[in-house]
């Protein structure tokens, strides 16, 4: 705890992260309470108020139908977490428990389980869940499942990799020797192990997840409107620029803030887990 | 087999989405048969790996045209953007990364590392916005869409309009080109560049603490040598894997800055044949895609072993 | 009477951290004359390594390192020359031999390479075919009996052994004043230590060559040095000749060591204590080694 504090105080940009984190976080749980016009998350018509560059009380502007920027973005924020959290609750234990098995058993396990993942890796990540959109009904539930699809491969790569070089240790050797099960010394000796690195690459993958998911809704393959998103925000107003700048400008930086934050708070995790790359 | 699976185990009966709600029922068995979507799937998949085989993709029912002769249309546009975003990552981002590790705990190297996790921090449509914004409108250095001004005329022939410029003798429209790539390729580079950075920093920097720099360094070999052969280089075996991977995500982050750009590449027709569930189009702009980022893959193994004498030498003892 | 080759006067290094400042030696003197044998002994920790990167100037660049006292080299104070002067000296008149000899050579570049940029340190001009002649005479001086095959060889090719060989004619390719030595082949098996060691004792011999040797085993050092100064946390405890220091060990701590060598007696692994009041007692010196310029 006391090194951990230390690596914190000694590196301030990964105080930044926290700090980042949480303010996207917070503001994301009690958007009903800071949300200046909770209703703009909807599809409500304004058009006394619509396109207004920024000013009071729309400090980030409004859209075309005249709903408040400001709102609808960390509504956003409040889905996009939610979408990031689901999908990596779903696609970490399949990740993680594949890439387990298909490390530790070996044989003919590990020869079928590996190149079913490589199958998924042949393909680059948002082109496979764009095909999986495209064919699937653009909602939010199907958004998070092409993302999934696109995710777990990447635990099973890294947890993979782990177990082999793990199962290779004393510790493991001396729980086989002992005569524990195949399922304890993966899940209570193996796994344990690998904690740390899952851990560091959940957090920079809450970002990612994020960034992924708002390219998808960017392109039209995401979360429909009404329901407020970065990425079709962005999408919505490039149509406008340079003249409505702040339909594009704040949802973009708005993605910017929350994967950096993430970022930041990977690397410190990172650094004081003492996971290498 | 995974896109074809995705692509037929989708509900909804292609045939009708294709033709729309007004086709009559006679039109849409036509299709049918024609896509032979009437059969058993075992038997699909036949067809189409047959036809793979002789190079047919199928027509695409968007464009009504060969989805081969559309592919070989669009692409390369996109790829003659995906190179030079690839050649920007290399130059720009190998280079900081090795600035930051040599001299890291500087204000260069603090720099460095806030920009490029800045750089892998958003996706690429909005710096490709941010970059459009401040350089196309705020300032007016470069233009705003496409890949060449409307009034110039250069005769296709590879479809790469660097070298079709260069072929028909046009430097000033070549200079266009040029400049009209600028500003996508580097919105496509830049969480390449950030990612490849980042990477050469925390491997060299590892390398930094490995015995052999030591022993460099006890014998007193000059400091840029030891920076370039002895940590830059056996560093470079996992970063090159990493922008193997990350040249292959340009494949799919192309489809983004080409919808900024209004860039006329394989990524828009990708999106726009999805958007309207054009089977042997979605299947075939997958496919090519995938067989691209297979190539990549293959190129970065072949220069790692070039650059790794362990793997050189354990092949050619095979 | 000729300067030493190597004088450290009084050498103080702390470093700083979390917790502020924490000092790792503090004052150690220690000399070395010309072609003399000298041990530095002690247990990991006690601030041998430190000493030998502070020789060739390599902690000097971390920033967290803080130095004080003096180190000459020849008859020249290190800490006044400036940074370009003493990189000049690393690699020409002192070299060093690592504990790891496999990790301790670049794994991407042949022994012929790794060999050549040695050679240049001296002659900068060198040509490759030249260096390759003059590293095959040098292999072949530390009994490799092809040194063709070995100079196109990559480390990971070479057995840990062979490296070593490798390391040593290196260190001595550019006929240095003073090698250091830390921990030389602790990574190998015990007996090719023994065999390496006795080449490298001649070599030096024959090329007259000072020597720093760190270890934490007194076993190895007996047969190599001709004096030994033992550290333990940062302070040297005792210093004789070899032969004094192991007829008649007078510091606890040296005891303590010396009862830590293992000997096929039967008699089981000695008890040792981890740590005594006693260890901190006051520097022993040897009848007739005393520092130069100190009262013996």
């Amino acid at each position: 705890m006391k090194r951990t504090l230390a690596i914190l105080a000694s590196n301030p940009l990964s105080a930044v992260g926290v700090l980042l984190i949480a303010l996207v976080v917070l503001s994301a749980v009690f958007a009903d309470f800071i949300a200046p016009f909770p209703e703009h998350r909807g599809a409500v018509v304004d058009f006394v108020n619509f396109n207004k560059p920024p000013q009071w009380p729309y400090i980030f502007g409004t859209d075309l139908v005249g709903r408040d920027m400001f709102s609808r973005i960390i509504y956003a924020y409040r889905i996009s977490l939610i979408l990031g959290v689901v999908v990596l609750a779903i696609a970490v234990p399949i990740g993680v428990t594949i890439g387990l098995v298909a490390g530790y058993v070996g044989g003919w396990t590990e020869y079928v389980l590996m190149r079913i993942t490589d199958v998924f890796l042949s393909i680059p990540p948002l082109v496979l869940a764009m095909s999986m959109m495209g064919l699937l009904e653009p909602t939010l539930t199907n958004g998070m499942i092409a993302v999934t699809a696109m995710w777990w491969p990447w635990y099973t790569r890294l947890v993979y990799n782990l177990a082999r070089s793990e199962k290779e240790e004393g510790y493991v050797l001396a729980a086989e020797v002992i005569g524990a099960s195949k399922l304890h010394v993966m899940f209570r000796e193996i796994l344990p192990n690998c904690v740390p690195s899952i851990l560091t690459k959940m957090t920079l993958d809450l970002g990612f997840v994020i960034l992924i998911a708002s390219s998808l809704s960017f392109l039209g393959l995401g979360v429909q409107p009404p329901t407020p998103d970065l990425g079709s925000m962005v999408a919505e107003g490039a149509k406008y620029l340079p003249d409505s700048w702040w339909l594009t400008v704040f949802p973009g930086l708005a993605i910017l803030i929350a994967v950096f934050g993430f970022n930041l708070l990977g690397d410190a995790l990172r650094e004081i887990l003492g996971v290498e790359q | 087999m995974l896109i074809f699976a995705i692509a037929r185990v989708i509900p909804g009966d292609p045939a009708r989405i294709a033709l729309g709600p007004n086709a009559t029922a006679e039109q849409v068995e036509n299709l049918r048969l024609r896509l032979h979507l009437d059969q058993p799937l075992s038997v699909q998949y036949g067809h189409f790996i047959a036809d793979l085989a002789q190079g047919d993709l199928g027509v695409s029912l968007y464009t009504n045209r060969p989805v081969t002769q559309d592919i070989a249309q669009f692409l390369p546009a996109t790829l003659e953007l995906i190179i030079v975003a690839g050649l920007m990552m290399i130059l720009i981002g190998l280079p900081l990364g090795v600035i930051s590790a040599r001299y890291r705990g500087s204000w260069a190297d603090s720099t460095i590392r806030i920009f490029t996790l800045l750089g892998v921090s958003a996706p690429s449509f909005v710096w490709a916005v941010i970059l459009m914004l401040l350089f196309a409108y705020f300032l007016p250095l470069f233009p705003i869409a496409g890949r060449l001004a409307d009034s110039m005329t250069v005769p296709t022939v590879t479809g790469f309009l660097l070298i079709d410029t260069l072929l028909a003798g046009n430097i000033k429209a070549f200079g266009n080109a040029a400049w009209h790539l600028v500003l996508p390729a580097f919105a496509l580079a830049l969480s390449g560049i950030g990612q490849a950075a980042r990477l050469t920093r925390s491997n060299m920097v590892e390398t930094y603490d490995k015995p052999y720099i030591e022993m460099a360094e006890s014998y007193g070999f000059p400091e840029g040598r030891i920076a370039r052969r002895y940590a830059f280089r056996p560093s470079l075996i996992p970063s090159l894997t990493i922008i193997g991977l990350d040249f292959a995500a340009m494949l799919g982050n192309a489809f983004l800055v080409e919808a900024v750009f209004a860039w006329p590449g394989l990524s828009r027709y990708g999106v726009a044949v999805i958007l309207r569930k054009d089977l042997n189009a979605i299947v075939g702009t997958v496919l090519i895609i995938s067989a691209l980022f297979l190539i990549v893959n293959i190129v970065v193994d072949f220069l790692i072993a070039m650059i790794n004498p362990r793997i050189r030498l354990s092949q050619r003892a095979q | 009477m000729t300067a030493p080759t190597l004088l450290i006067r009084d050498l103080r290094l702390s470093f700083k951290g979390y917790s502020g400042l924490v000092e790792v030696l503090h004052g150690i003197s220690l000399h070395i004359d010309k072609g003399e044998r000298v041990a530095l002994v002690g247990e990991s920790g006690s601030g041998k390594s430190v000493t030998a990167r502070i020789i060739l100037g390599l902690l000097q660049t971390m920033r967290t390192a803080r130095i004080s006292g003096t180190v000459n080299f020849e008859g020249r104070d290190l800490e006044a020359m400036s940074r370009a002067e003493r990189h000049r000296l690393r690699g020409t008149k002192m070299s060093m031999i690592f504990q790891d000899p496999t990790s301790s050579l670049n794994p991407v570049y042949r022994i012929s390479e790794q060999f050549h940029e040695v050679l240049k340190r001296m002659v900068p001009g060198i040509g490759r075919a030249e260096a390759d002649r003059k590293a095959a005479a040098m292999l072949a001086d530390v009994s490799i009996t092809e040194p063709e095959r070995v100079l196109a060889s990559y480390p990971f090719q070479l057995s840990g052994g062979m490296n070593q060989r490798v390391m040593i004619a290196m260190a001595l390719a550019n006929e240095p004043s003073l090698l250091i030595a830390d921990e030389p082949g602790t990574a190998l098996d015990v007996t090719v230590q023994a065999q390496t060691l006795k080449l490298m004792r001649e070599l030096v011999t024959r090329h007259n060559t000072a020597v720093l040797f760190i270890s934490h085993n007194l076993g190895v050092v007996r047969e190599f040095a001709d004096r030994i100064y033992v550290i333990y946390k940062g302070r040297i405890v005792e210093h004789g000749k070899a032969t004094q220091l192991f007829d008649n060990p007078r510091h606890p701590y040296t005891r303590a060591l010396m009862n830590a060598i293992p000997r096929i007696t039967g008699e089981g692994i000695p008890k040792i204590q981890d740590n005594s009041d006693e260890y901190l007692a006051p520097l022993v010196v040897h009848e007739g080694c005393g520092e130069p310029g100190e009262v013996a």
